[in-house]
This record gives C-alpha cells, structure tokens and sequence, in this order.
C-alpha cells in the first residue's frame, strides 16, 4: 500500500512542478515593456532640455547637407560654380545632366534628417519658454531652407512637420517674404538678449553666443536681400539697408563656421579620399591671372607637372579618366583626409568677405550701405586674403591694386581668359564691369561654397565662367547653365499632389532650364 | 576494434579515391587523417555509446541461469531470467500479465528449459532473435509477429529453407516475418537481414513487415531464398510529424504535407540543404544569393504573401523552432523531411508559421543494435559562364583604342600594337598586340570541389537509443580564394529513465569558416562583376600582375582605368580584400516526457539554438574609390532562440468508432541577438597592416539587436470515427511583447476535416485503393517587429559633446496584429493498390492588416509610419502524382511528377498609399506591391510612348526615355512550375533524374545593362558602324515614330544606343528584360549497392557507390545567360534581381556510403 502511495505522490509531484514552473513564466507580460525598448536609442519623449543641445547641433552640422555632401551639393553645385570639374566618367551632371536619384537622396536626407531635429528643437523651446535658443533656431531656420529653395524654387517650407500625407510646397516667393519676418522675429529676441547665451557649447557656430548669432541673422537678411535685387528692388533696398543699419558681420572674428572635429569632420574633406573631381578651368584662369595669394590655400599643384591645372567642365566620359587627375589640380592639402594631412577647417557658413562684397553690389545700386562700392570691394578682398592666407598688410594692398586680368589657358581647346576684369576696382567701368568684379571676387571668397556661389551666378551671370564642353541635356546648351534642379522622384511617388501644385508655383516647366522666381536679371 | 575498422575505412577509402585520381591535392590526405583522429576521438567519447555495445548474442539453450519462484507472476519470472542472462524479454502486458502464481524451485536450468517449463501451463511460446527473447501467444496469427515456434520444429518438415530479405536499395532488413501460406509456423530475419525456416518443398512463404508491400514465394524446393522487398508507396499507414514533434497517421490529417526523401539529399548533396529541396516540392520556391560557397537561400511555400516581411518559411527541427534556416546543419543526421505548405498545416507553430513549415526530423537510433555508416562524398564544380560575350572589338571607345577605357567600343582586333596599359613604371612605354583573348574571363575560375565525410553510429535498446553523427565538410568555390570548411557534430540520447519517464535529449554542434565569401551585386568588390567586365583584349597574363610596388613601398593595383569609380583588377578583387567569416551554432534541446497512464502523458521541454559569428575583412591599401588607404573590419555577431513548453496529451478511445487525441501545451519563445562591429575607417597609420588600433579614426557601433518575447498557450483536438472520418480543431493564444498593450493579446484558431472515401462507402470501386477527401480552415496571427511603439532618437560621434537624432519613422502605438487566412481543399486519391496516386489541393491565403510602413513624404517631418492594413491574396493548386509503372521482382519503376501554380494578387493595400515601393537598387530598378497587380511588380525606366504604344524617337535617333523608373518592365513570379523525378531499379542498380521546369516569370538585368552598355556582350555588335534603326533592323518588335508620328528613318550606331541605355547609373530597364523559363536537368544519380557475398568475413553489410551530378545542363532555356537561381541577396525584393550573379556551377561526383556490421 505505502508503495502504491509513494508512487502516487511521486506522479503527481512531478506534474504539478512542471505545470507550476511553466504556467509562472507564461503568466508574466510586465516585461514586455522592457523588452520593447531598445537599449541603444533614447525614447523621443525622453528627449528633453538636457539633450536639446546635441539635436541643436546635429541639425547645423547636418543641415548644409553634410550627410549627403557629394550628390548634394560637390555634384551639383561646385560644378555648377565652376569651382571644381568632375573627372570621373560615369558622373554627368557635368555634363548638365540631372541625375534623378542623386537629387531624390539630397531631398530626402535634408527632410528626413536636419529638418527634422531643427523642427524639434524649435517647438521644445517655443513650447518651453526658451526664446533665445528659439531665436537661434529660426535663423538657422533660414539658412538652410534659403539654401534648398534655392536649388529648387518652390518647396516643403511652411507646411513640414504637418503629419499628413500630402505637404503642399510654398512658392520661392512666399518663402523669402517670410524668411525676413521670421528674421524681424528672431533679431528682436536676441537684440533683446544681448550678452546671452544659449545652447553654450552644443552651438557648433557661436557656442551659444547671442550677439554673434545677432550680426549673422542681420547678415543672412544682407544675403536674401541682395538674392531678391531683380524681382523685387524696393524690397531688396529695405531689407539691406535694415540690415546694415542693424549690424552686420564686419570682422572675420565674427564669421558664421560649423566647427569640425575628428568626428564631424569638414564636409569637402569627407569627399577628397578619392579622386574625383579636379579645380574648374575657371579658377585656373582667374587665381593665376591674378596672381591670387589665396590659390595655394584652395588647390594643389598638379601631381604630374605641377603647376595650377584647372579641367574644363563639362568633359563628355571619352575624354575623363586616365591622368586627368595627375596633371590637374586637387584640392588643397588642408581640404584632404586627416590622414593625408587635411587641417580639417571648419564648414564657412558666412563670412565677414561675403557681407563686404553684398554690401559693395548694395551700394553700387545706390543703396545705403554705409560706404562706397569700391571701398566695400576693397574691405571684401582685405577681409578674405586675411582670412584665407597670411598675407601682409602691404601684399594684400598690392593685391587690391593690381590691374592682373584672368589668362587663356592654352589648353587643347585653347581656352581663352574667362574675363578680362582686373583686380582693382575699375572706378570707370560701367554698372556690370563693377558687379562682374564683385561678383568674381566674392565667388573666390566662397570657395568652397559653391551652394551660395551657383546661386550667386545665376543671379548675376558672374563669374562668367566657360562653356561647358558638353552638354547632354538638350533644354541646356554648352554656353548657358543650369538653372535649378527638378522635383524629386520620391516627392512624385509620396506627395505627387503637393508637387502637382508646386509646378504651377513655377515660372516655367519642372525643368532644369526654368528661372527661379528670384532669377530674374 | 572499432577504431581500428574505422582507420580501415578512412584508409581503403581513400585509395580508392587516389587510385581513382579523385583526390588530386596533398592537404587532402592531411585533412582525411585529420578527420579520422578527430572522429575517432569524438567516438571514444561517447560513453553511452561504448557503454551499450552488444555482446554476441548466445542460443539460450547454452546460458545456465539459476532461477527459483515463489508465487510470482510471469513478468517477475522473465526479470528473474534478465537479470542472470543477457536477454531481454519483449512480451505484450495484456498477454502475460494473467500468468501469475508460478512456483519453481531454483536449480541450475539452461533459459530454454526454464521457459519451457514456465511457459508449459500457457498458450504462450517464446523464440530468440539476437538478445531479445519474443514472448507471443501461439494462437496468434498476426503476420507480423509470427514464431518460429519451437513446436513446429518437431513436425513434418524435411526442408530448411534460409535467405536474406533486403529492402529496394539491398539494405538487410531485420524483424521482416516470414510466414508459411496455409500452414502453421513462421520466422522473421534478424539483424543481418537472414533467417531460416522449416517448410514443405511445396509450400509458399509470405514475407510481410510494415511499410513494405507483401511478397509470397513458392519454395520450389529451393535452399536459399533472397527476398527484396519493395516500400509501400501507397503509404497508407504512412506516419507524418506534425506541429510540436507529434507523429500522426497520414490518412488523419486535414491538410497538405509533402515528404522530402532524404537519401538522395546526402548522395547529390549541396552544400546548402536547401538547394537539395529544388523541383522536388510542389509549391517550394527556392533563389540562392551570389555569395559563393555557403550562400543563403530565399526558400519560398506558396508564393510572396507579406509586404514588409520575407515570406520566408519556419523551420523546426525534432519538434522545436529553430533561428533562421538550417543551410548549415547536418545533412547526414536527418531522418525526415516534411514540408508544411500553408499556414493550415501550422497553426500550432505560431506565428511565424504563416508562411508555412519545413519540419526536420533527426535521426534517433533504432531498436535493433548498433548501426556504424560511413558516408563520403566528393563533388567536382565546374563554371559554366554562359553570357555570350563578343571577341570581335578591344577596349576603348567611338572604334578607337584606349588603354584607359573600361568598355569595348574600340578597334577591331587584328593584333595591331598598341600601348601596355599596364601603370608600372617597368613597363611603361610597352606594346603589345590587339586580339582577342576568349577563354580570358572562364581561365580566372576553377573547378571547385565539395568533399565532406559523415561518421555515424546509432545504437538502440528499449531503454537507451543513442545517435551520433559526426560530418567534416571542405569545399572550394568556382572562385579562386572562396572555400568553406565546417565540422558538425550531433549527439542524441533517447533514455526511459524508467517505465513512465523518457528522456530526450540532443546537442547538435557545428563550427563554419568561409573564407572570401563574395561580394554581390553591381559592386567593385564582387569579383564577378570584375571578371565579366575585362575587355576582351586583356590578357590574362598582363592582368595578373595586378600590383605594383608604389613609390612609398607599399603596393599600388595594376588597372587599366585607375580613375574609375567601379572598377578594380580582378585579381586584386581576389588576392586584396580577403575576408573570413566564422560561424559557431549550437542546437540543444532536451525533453522530459511521463507517462501518467497509457493514454495520458506530460512532456516539459526547453530547446536553445544559439550562434556566434566574426568577421573579418581586410581591404588593402589602393583598392580603387572604396578604399584607397585600406580599411580593416572586425565584427561579432550573437543571436539567440531559447523555447521552453510543456504539452499534456490524452489519447482515449472513447467508443469502438470514436478514438481521440486532446492536447494543451504553452511555451516561451525568446529571441535575442546584438552585434558589435569596428573599422579603422578610411585612413589607416600604416597601409596593410589590419588591426583596429592602426587608425586615427576608429568607427565602432553596437547593435543590441531586436529582441522579443511570445508568450503561447494552446490546445488541439483531432477526432476519429471508424479511423476514416477525422476532424482537427485547433486553438492558440499568443501574446507578443512587440504589441501595444491592448493588442498584444490574440487569438487563432483552426478546423479541419478529411475523409477515407474508400473506408466510408461501401461501395467503392475496387480499382481505387484510397481515396482521402479533406479540407481545412485556419487562421495565423503574426505580431510585429520589435520597437514599433515608441519613435526614438539615436547619439551619433561629432560636434563639441556629440549629436542626437530623431529618426524619421513615426510609431504607431495601436499596431495590430497580422493575420492570415488560409483555406484548402484537397484529395489524395490512389488506384491499383496505390501504383498510381495523386494528391491535389486547391488554396487560398489572405494575409490582411499587415504590418508595413508607408512611405510619407518626407517634408511631413516623417519619412514613414508603420500602420496594420492591406490584403495580399494567394490562390494556387498543387498536384502530385506518383507512379510505380513496373514493379517487378528485380526491375522496379518510381515516377513523382510535381506541378503548382499560383497567384499573388496584391487585393488591397491603404487607400493613402495604393502601391510601395518595397525595394530598389538604386539605378535600374524598383520592386513594388501595387493595389489591384500582382506582387512583385518591377518597374524601371522605359521607351517613351504616344497614346497608341509606339515608341517615341528622338531627333538624334535615340528612343525617348521616360523621366523616371515608371513602366512596369517585369515581375518575377512563375505562371507555373512543375518536376518530373524519374527512379529506376534493377537489380543492384538505381539511377534517378529530376528535370524541374519553370514556366514564366521576367527579370530585368542589371548584368545585361551593364556589359551591354560597355559593348562587351554579343548583342552589341550589330550596327558598330552605324545603320541601326530602332524599330525596324533592332528591338524591331517594337514600332517607333518621330514626334510628329512618322516612322524613325533615323541610323545610329551601336555604341551611341548601348551607352544610352545601358551602363550603370541610369540604365532603362526595358531594354534589358529576359524571361526566366527554362527546363533543367537539375539532378542525376546512379547507384550501384555492391552484391553482399563480396564482404565475406568482413565486418560490412553493405556498401553503396553513386555517381551523382548536379544542374548538368539546360534542356531548355529562354535567355541564353540567365540562371534563375540566382539572386543579389535574399530580402524580398531580391526576386527577379540580377547583377553579376556568379557563373552557374555544374557538378559532378561520387559519394560512398558503407554501413558496418
């Protein structure tokens, strides 16, 4: 009897533990939570005051389109510029051809990413009472969508961050009239705060500093102001001379710079480990017909016969490849790789230079820009070859003075000088002799900006520039340029609607020879 | 002595192969030895086995016992006899348990005797086979348990008749009863095989065991009587594993199951067990990536039904979900494959199991001794480059040669000099001849070889049953530098640890190395793309001096087109950038089942598939573009599935009509997996020397992976009426920790019912011999993946205190759970006792409220949000149908014909978003899934067309493109597929072949693109000088006008049109469209089972030679270059996409299989 007992107890034991053990981890979901958060992220409602700052200075750094430099802007852009010329074969946007996809991954990666912490930041601090650090974001604002409308025309502006699934587009127009008031905004709260600080450290241009960020606001207004002279002069006037009025950025101490570090290094830097593009024959043909100082900080010597080879742009495939790039000029040394010596120089934003040579085409308009054309010019020059190089008071003097014309380059093309304006500022010359020499002179003060300076050339038709060798878009040819860029392939297929309307914001087809609503001259 | 046979083995086999040239490199013998001594080593270690190896069996009239009873029953009687001898007694309980009260004084008897007594008061009489003593009633007259009974010999009989009864392939066959026709008495074989009887001259023997078809022989006064008999391929009584390891009768089940017939995956076998499965399945879709030895698969059941999610099948091996697929697991250790093809199959496992369940049975030890088999294979591999390539014209461009050109619109080739393109200085200056240099792309591959050797023993009692299986594999890939080399090695035990408790447990253990695994895609590192792209005038001798020392000492690559951006010297692809992937996996699973009474049993189980993986990758400095100073890479991998769940089962029968089986289980299932990678980034201190410390700029990230937990209970009821009317019920609930709390929870259930017609009706016309009609219901429910509730934001390195970054996917805190819904109708119908069968089913999924993300537009502030919606909706049929056409005594005829179709419609998706795009590659083309198309739509860039479909010409002769990627150019999917497998026996010989067709289905080329683009292929040589007009001497399907709408006059030649719309950044996808039909001979063996006699003394039952051969070649095949197989990756949107896959591997070989004594 006992044993049957035994052996009773014992099934049953056996059963009840395991049902037991297995029914008690069944049973428990209160993990669940746990497990679904990944460890490595922080959750977006944890974000706070506390790491405002790294989403701040993720959206500088990001937002003049450091994650997607090469086909954002290196193709495009430096090209269109004429600073740089592509010498690799399968690249065509030399050549005046867009290339869909390249402009699809510079959209996307501007929406998806910088505007997005910049959106953030601007509503946790709205929402927050934190004006100052609000201020500092709408200006941001500013920069970088002046720049993306700039490519585009219309685009996503007033509407991002909606939610919905179709975003309308704003026209370049609408766009720019709010940029100021949004600038009028945010001058008010940092004149307001003068002294202040916000973002401290994390504020990759000014570490935070409230009175700087005031003279770039009222820089950026300079900016936009000159952009919109044709289409709108009564507002350009206004909105310059409120800005000099207001102060802007007179000193290279002051110049608007994202920081690099070994981390977020210099955008261009990123790109010259290989050896794609090559300097403009334009740059050749003014930097050494100048003599420019400046050329030694912009270009290397060519690896095979030394000397400052600009290419042509525009060389059809047949003709790239091969030694090009052994016997034409690359970038600076300090514009390389840390590892091959690159000094890894900030990101220019904006500079003391730039704000001379808008105010000098300001008063070469007859605006009040507090002083004359020429001594602007001259300031422009100054400020730029002592910002670039370490030129002498007496060197730079010579500089301003010289009467060097760009050369003919000699090439099989027998290319010749792409201007002949000199360096010194042709007091007799006429309305566009005086603005091809600002223009010209600014255009080298920007390198490597070739963002502001396509736009710039647009605009004004300077630097002049060479014909491109060839062109494989028939709406562009050889001797004219590109005129903006075409509505993305991924807007098409996820807001086709919103870019539907946005066509009709345009002066002409979505094309690539359509002037932008300030394109106007 | 085992070891002994063992390094035998090892030895005589490899002469064998030596004497057959077979082996050809030295480290071959190396490798040979080093196997024997590891597996040897790994023998001796398993104790269990060493510990449960048999005596020689002895007659029991020759082992003395000294047994007494007092009042005790027969079953203590028989443990008396145990415990003095070593027999063992196998008896029925319910036939002995009544024999009680014995009493017997002890004294010294020999077992005979003591049974004799014993037994003298029963209708019960025993008989010996080996150790095991068969205690039977001698009334019975059940065929498969007839006795020699010892009365019998003492009667008429004059003749003894003795012989071996073998299966189809010559294997012995133990425990086959032999039976005389209308007499008494009767035997069955023993171990070996053998047996012997007394019979009248003229009577006649019937051979029975089940699953084998009943054989009768007239003694003819005939000796030796040798019997083979052949498998029932009716199938009948076939037994199927189904959901949670439980074995079922087939006749029950209420859905579609296919069995995969394992021998012919170890003879043929394929480095990826998976490849082994093609054309053998109806309704399995199998694509290989282009990654070379050990690449992975896309394994496909019944067509694509989830858009963000792979489709991809479960796999569960003895029961129990495995991580992934088993691509590296042990061939030789499977017992049997079951394919369960839709989710009506698998409601039991889950979730994951909507897609459908391969289900893997390993192997677990017999009850009849100790089985030794040794398994060798080695398979050549040889590329067959089939893309017609052109030799008329050389490198460079507009007919005039450029060394620094990567397309061939060059020259003429007629051995004209002209300059080295060579960039070392030492030959700077150099000419050489312009001609053309054919075998210079197929003269870098070679024949790549696959050799692995399986050591497997198994021993079995009715206690212990212990396997061990240990497989050495070795292969080289068509690719120089690309091999693999993996050791698994799985032990089993099955334990009763007593009369209720049963223990399962089993490790299985492999280590993998592959080295160079290859590069895929439209990639500078793939060495395909490399290969394929040399021009033609390049010769193999100037191209492998692919470096040079540079001028700081270190070597610079020797290219032709050193500026370009895709490009590098294939050599240097091969010699350059090494990279070493290793892979440790460990399978464990151990499982405690007791048995409360006979029809009621608890089973507690955990299982843990656990792996570890490196890799290392070492890109040397210059290599083109990527990375021109070097970069080293290392990186860890760690994945886990750890499953624990018990099941209670109750079997009654509840009437004589009704049985029942009810059953309620739960389980945990964990997965976990993190990765950790680094790299010195682009610029390391000192080129070539790979160590992450060699760097200014570490880049380093972890990923702690996706984890997640479900949590299932479940119950199932399969009920039976007069074992022909059977009705499945089945229930789960699972909750997901991936949900939101309110839906984490759900519920899914699943009905079934099938019925044996010819058991039911009376009636039934006799030709029929079974015919089983069954439909079934289910339901699967599917969670989401991890971290779908919360948006996050991640810290990137950079600025002064680094960078925060929100991502741009918007969460969806009310995700639902998948669901699919699954209905099937079939029948199973077989005529002439099952010579001929068929097996039909109709289907049809719906997969509704998927889980997927829809693309915002990005101005939005969101780049996409995960929402529940949509419908894809599979409809197909599956048809089977087996034939044994002749079935002779020694010639013996199989034929399986396979045959599916099916249709993905993508029936609905949002009403935001009616089509997403789910994948693209960046330049030609975009996978999508469209509301109201099929699945898989691939669009690219097309001819631009007026309103009535004719192409638009362009002033300049060239046919207008459209902007963007917007003709719809391909899908993928088969309008059929179907196999024929053919199996033929005479005598000692089979030989077997499996042709698999493929009808249907389109892909767009990214390979055609671009080599077309560079003039490199055939195609591209009409129309060098001009005088091509398209639409009418090209593409001249197609009618082409001007803008104004009449027709294109305009010539162009072939270098203008290929570079226009070939090449690699913007290619238009219309261009390069193939059809994917075709018809291959996919499989071929030959078996040859050496006679028994030639053994002799030696300790070898039997020994079995096969040629086998793999993809021998194309009976058919639409585009001459296109080897559907292949695809760039695996991801779903890998269906139809091709660029540079690696040449199609034909193989041949021969495997060994010896089984010991």
């Amino acid at each position: 009897m006992s044993a049957i007992y035994v052996n009773k107890s014992y099934k049953a034991g056996i059963g009840f533990a395991a049902l037991l053990l297995l029914l008690s981890a069944v049973g428990c979901t209160k993990k669940f939570d746990d497990i679904n958060t990944p460890d490595n992220l922080v959750v977006a409602k944890n974000v706070d005051a506390t790491l405002l700052g790294q989403e701040f200075a993720a959206a500088e750094y990001y937002g003049l389109m450091a994650g997607q430099y090469q086909v954002g802007e290196n193709l495009y852009a430096d090209v269109y510029a004429q600073y740089f010329a592509t010498t690799q074969p399968t690249f065509n946007s030399d050549q005046y051809a867009e290339q869909g996809a390249w402009t699809n991954i510079m959209w996307n990666e501007f929406y998806s990413d910088p505007a997005i912490q910049l959106f953030f930041v601007e509503n946790y601090t709205r929402e927050n009472n934190m004006p100052l650090a609000n201020a500092m974001a709408m200006v941001w604002r500013v920069e970088i969508y002046h720049r993306m409308s700039d490519y585009f025309g219309p685009i996503v502006y007033s509407q991002f961050g909606s939610g919905k699934t179709s975003v309308a587009y704003d026209s370049q127009s609408d766009i720019y009239h709010s940029f100021f008031k949004t600038l009028d905004s945010a001058v008010e709260i940092l004149k307001a705060n003068a002294g202040g600080n916000a973002f401290a450290g994390n504020d990759q241009i000014y570490k935070g500093d409230a009175d700087k960020w005031l003279l770039f606001a009222n820089s950026l207004r300079l900016r936009l102001a000159l952009r919109i002279s044709y289409i709108e002069p009564a507002l350009a006037q206004s909105e310059a001379e409120k800005a000099v009025t207001a102060g802007v950025i007179t000193d290279n101490s002051a110049n608007a710079s994202v920081f690099s570090t070994v981390n977020s290094i210099n955008w261009l830097s990123i790109w010259t480990y290989i050896d794609e593009f090559r300097m403009s024959a334009s740059m050749q043909s003014v930097l050494t017909g100048f003599n420019d100082p400046r050329i030694s900080a912009y270009y290397s010597q060519a690896a095979s016969g030394g000397g400052y080879k600009g290419v042509r742009n525009g060389l059809p495939a047949s003709e790239k490849g091969g030694t090009l790039n052994a016997e034409h000029s690359f970038v600076s040394t300090a514009y390389l790789p840390i590892a091959k010596g690159g000094s890894n120089p900030p990101n220019r934003v904006m500079s003391a230079a730039e704000c001379y040579f808008l105010r000098a085409e300001g008063a070469l308009r007859g605006w009040n820009m507090g002083g004359t054309a020429k001594d602007l010019y001259n300031m422009g020059i100054q400020m730029s070859v002592s910002d670039r190089t370490t030129a002498t008071p007496v060197q730079i003097d010579d500089y301003i003075n010289s009467t060097n014309t760009p050369v003919a380059l000699g090439d099989k093309w027998n290319t010749p000088a792409m201007s002949d304006i000199p360096v010194k500022y042709d007091e007799a010359g006429d309305f566009e002799r005086n603005l091809e020499q600002i223009i010209t002179q600014k255009w080298i003060s920007l390198y490597p900006d070739g963002w502001e300076s396509w736009s710039e050339r647009r605009r004004t038709g300077y630097p002049k520039g060479y014909p491109v060798i060839n062109s494989l878009n028939p709406l562009v040819p050889k001797d004219s340029i590109m005129r903006r860029l075409t509505f993305t392939s991924g807007e098409i297929a996820t807001n086709n609607a919103a870019v539907v309307n946005a066509r009709t914001l345009l002066n002409g087809p979505d094309a690539n020879n359509t002037r932008l609503w300030w394109d106007a001259k | 002595m085992i070891f002994s046979l063992i390094s035998e083995g090892f030895q005589n086999f490899f002469k064998l192969l030596h004497k057959n040239k077979l082996l050809i490199e030295k480290h071959n013998i190396k490798s040979i030895m080093r196997i024997g001594i590891v597996t040897v080593a790994l023998f001796a270690g398993s104790v269990q086995l060493l510990f449960a190896l048999p005596l020689r069996s002895q007659p029991i009239d020759k082992v003395e016992i000294s047994v007494g009873l007092s009042n005790e029953t027969l079953v203590e009687a028989f443990q008396k006899v145990e415990a003095q001898s070593p027999f063992h007694f196998m008896y029925r309980n319910e036939e002995v348990r009544n024999v009680r009260d014995l009493n017997l004084p002890a004294a010294k008897r020999n077992v005979e005797e003591f049974l004799k007594i014993i037994l003298s008061g029963t209708q019960l009489m025993y008989r010996q086979v080996n150790n095991q003593i068969l205690i039977m009633p001698a009334r019975s007259l059940i065929r498969n348990l007839a006795l020699n009974d010892f009365k019998l010999s003492q009667s008429v009989a004059a003749n003894i008749v003795r012989g071996r009864v073998t299966n189809s392939k010559g294997e012995p066959l133990a425990g086959v009863s032999i039976s005389v026709k209308s007499g008494s008495g009767g035997t069955s074989t023993d171990g070996k095989g053998e047996y012997s009887i007394s019979v009248g001259e003229t009577a006649t023997l019937i051979f029975s065991s089940i699953g084998f078809i009943t054989q009768e022989v007239a003694v003819n006064s005939q000796a030796t009587i040798n019997v083979r008999l052949q498998e029932e391929s009716t199938a009948l009584n076939e037994v199927v594993v189904t959901a949670l390891g439980i074995k079922r009768e087939a006749r029950s089940l209420t859905y579609s199951t296919q069995s995969v017939k394992t021998e012919n995956l170890t003879e043929a076998r394929d480095l990826n067990v998976m490849n082994s499965f093609e054309g053998k399945v109806a309704g399995l879709s199998i694509n290989s990536s282009g990654t070379g030895v050990g690449a992975s698969d896309r394994v496909i059941l019944r067509g694509n039904r989830s858009i963000s999610g792979d489709s991809q099948p479960l796999y569960v091996i003895d029961g129990v979900q495995i991580m992934g697929d088993p691509s590296n697991l042990d061939l030789d250790n499977i017992s049997s494959i079951n394919v369960l093809k839709g989710p009506n199959a698998a409601a039991l496992y889950g979730s994951a199991a909507q897609n459908g369940v391969i289900i893997i049975e390993t192997k677990s030890g017999r009850n009849n001794g100790l089985n030794i088999s040794f398994n060798n294979t080695y398979i050549s591999m040889e590329p067959v480059l089939s893309i017609p390539f052109q030799n008329v014209y050389g490198q460079g461009q507009a007919g005039i040669y450029q060394k620094t050109s990567e397309a061939a619109w060059g020259p003429l080739m007629q051995g004209q000099m002209v300059d080295n393109w060579a960039l070392d200085p030492k030959l700077a200056g150099t000419q050489y001849p312009l001609s053309p240099q054919p075998g210079n792309r197929t003269g870098i591959y070679q024949h790549g070889s696959n050799y692995s050797s399986n050591l497997f023993a198994s021993m079995g009692s009715d206690k212990i049953k212990t396997t061990f299986s240990y497989t050495y594999t070795k292969a080289r890939g068509i690719v120089p530098g690309n091999d693999l080399q993996r050791h698994n090695v799985s032990v089993r035990f099955i334990d009763k640890l007593s009369k209720k408790l049963t223990l399962d447990t089993k490790i299985d253990f492999l280590h993998q190395q592959i080295d160079d695994q290859l590069y895929e895609g439209a990639f500078n590192f793939n060495p395909n793309m490399q290969i394929y792209s040399m021009p033609p005038n390049i010769r193999l001798a100037d191209a492998s001096h692919y470096e040079f020392n540079g001028p700081n000492g270190y070597p610079l690559q020797n290219y032709w087109s050193p500026a370009s951006t895709l490009g590098e010297n294939p050599f240097w692809v091969l010699n350059n950038i090494p990279n070493k992937n290793t892979l440790d996996r460990v399978i464990a699973m151990s499982s405690l089942s007791y048995d409360f009474t006979d029809d009621l049993r608890l089973m507690a189980r955990a299982s843990y598939d656990g792996s570890n993986g490196t890799l290392d990758e070492k890109l040397h400095n210059n290599t083109l573009v990527r990375a021109l100073d070097g970069r080293y890479t290392f990186g860890k991998t760690h994945a886990f599935l750890l499953n624990t769940d018990f099941l209670v089962s109750y079997k009654h029968d509840f009437a004589h009509a009704i049985k029942a089986s009810i059953n309620a289980g739960g389980s945990v299932l964990e997965k976990r997996n993190d990765a950790v990678s680094s790299n010195t980034g682009l610029s390391m201190i000192i080129p070539n020397f790979f160590t992450l410390s060699n760097t200014n700029l570490p880049v380093t990230s972890n990923d702690p992976g996706l984890s997640s937990n479900v949590q299932s209970l479940y119950a199932f009821a399969n009920i039976g009426w007069r074992d022909a009317l059977f009705l499945d019920i089945t229930g789960r609930n699972d909750w997901s920790s991936t949900l939101p709390a309110n839906s984490r929870s759900y519920f899914y259930p699943s009905f079934g019912l099938s019925a044996v017609l010819n058991d039911l009706i009376p009636s039934f016309p006799k030709f029929i011999s079974y015919a089983k009609l069954r439909a079934s219901w289910a339901e699967v429910g599917n969670s989401a993946p991890p971290y779908m509730l919360d948006r996050t934001a991640a810290f990137k390195a950079g600025g002064s205190y680094g960078f925060l970054r929100l991502n741009s996917t918007l969460p969806n805190p009310n995700l639902l759970p998948e669901e699919t819904r699954s209905a099937e109708l079939g029948l199973d119908i077989r005529f002439f006792s099952g010579r001929l069968g068929l097996n039909v089913t109709a289907y049809k999924t719906n997969t509704l409220n998927q889980l997927f993300t829809i693309s915002m537009p990005v101005g939005s502030g969101e780049a996409q949000y995960y929402t529940n919606g949509g419908n894809v909706q599979n409809k197909g049929i599956e048809l089977v149908l087996t034939a044994n056409p002749v079935r002779t005594k020694s010639f013996n005829w199989e034929a399986t014909v396979n045959f599916a179709v099916n249709r993905s419609m993508v029936l609905k998706i949002s009403d935001d978003r009616p089509s997403i795009v789910i994948g693209n590659d960046p330049y030609v083309r975009q996978f999508e899934v469209e509301q109201g198309k099929p699945f898989g739509e691939i669009y690219s860039k097309g001819w631009l067309r007026d309103s009535i479909g004719r192409v638009i010409i362009g002033t300049n002769g060239m046919p207008k493109i459209t902007p963007g990627r917007t003709v719809k150019v391909a899908n993928f999917n088969p309008d059929w597929t179907g196999s024929i497998s053919n199996s033929f026996t005479y005598k000692n010989i089979t030989l077997s072949f499996l042709i698999e067709h493929r009808q249907g289905g389109t892909i767009v080329s990214m390979t055609n693109a671009m080599l077309d683009g560079s003039g490199l292929t055939e195609r591209t040589l009409q129309g060098r000088d001009g005088g091509l007009i398209f639409g009418e001497n090209f593409f001249s399907k197609e009618t082409a006008v001007m803008q104004d709408g009449s027709k294109n006059t305009i010539p162009i030649n072939a270098e203008t049109f290929w570079e226009g719309v070939g090449g690699r950044s913007t290619p238009v996808g219309e261009a390069f469209v193939s059809s994917a039909t075709n018809t291959r001979l996919r499989e071929l063996t030959l078996g040859y089972s050496f006679p028994h006699k030639m053994f002799g003394n030696l300790p070898v039952s039997t020994v079995q030679l096969s040629v086998v051969a793999r993809n021998l070649f194309y009976i058919y095949r639409a585009s001459p270059d296109l080897d559907t197989d292949f695809m760039v990756g695996t991801t779903p949107d890998s269906e139809g996409f091709q660029a540079f896959a690696p040449p199609t591997t034909r193989s041949i070989g021969v495997n060994l299989k010896i089984n010991f004594k």
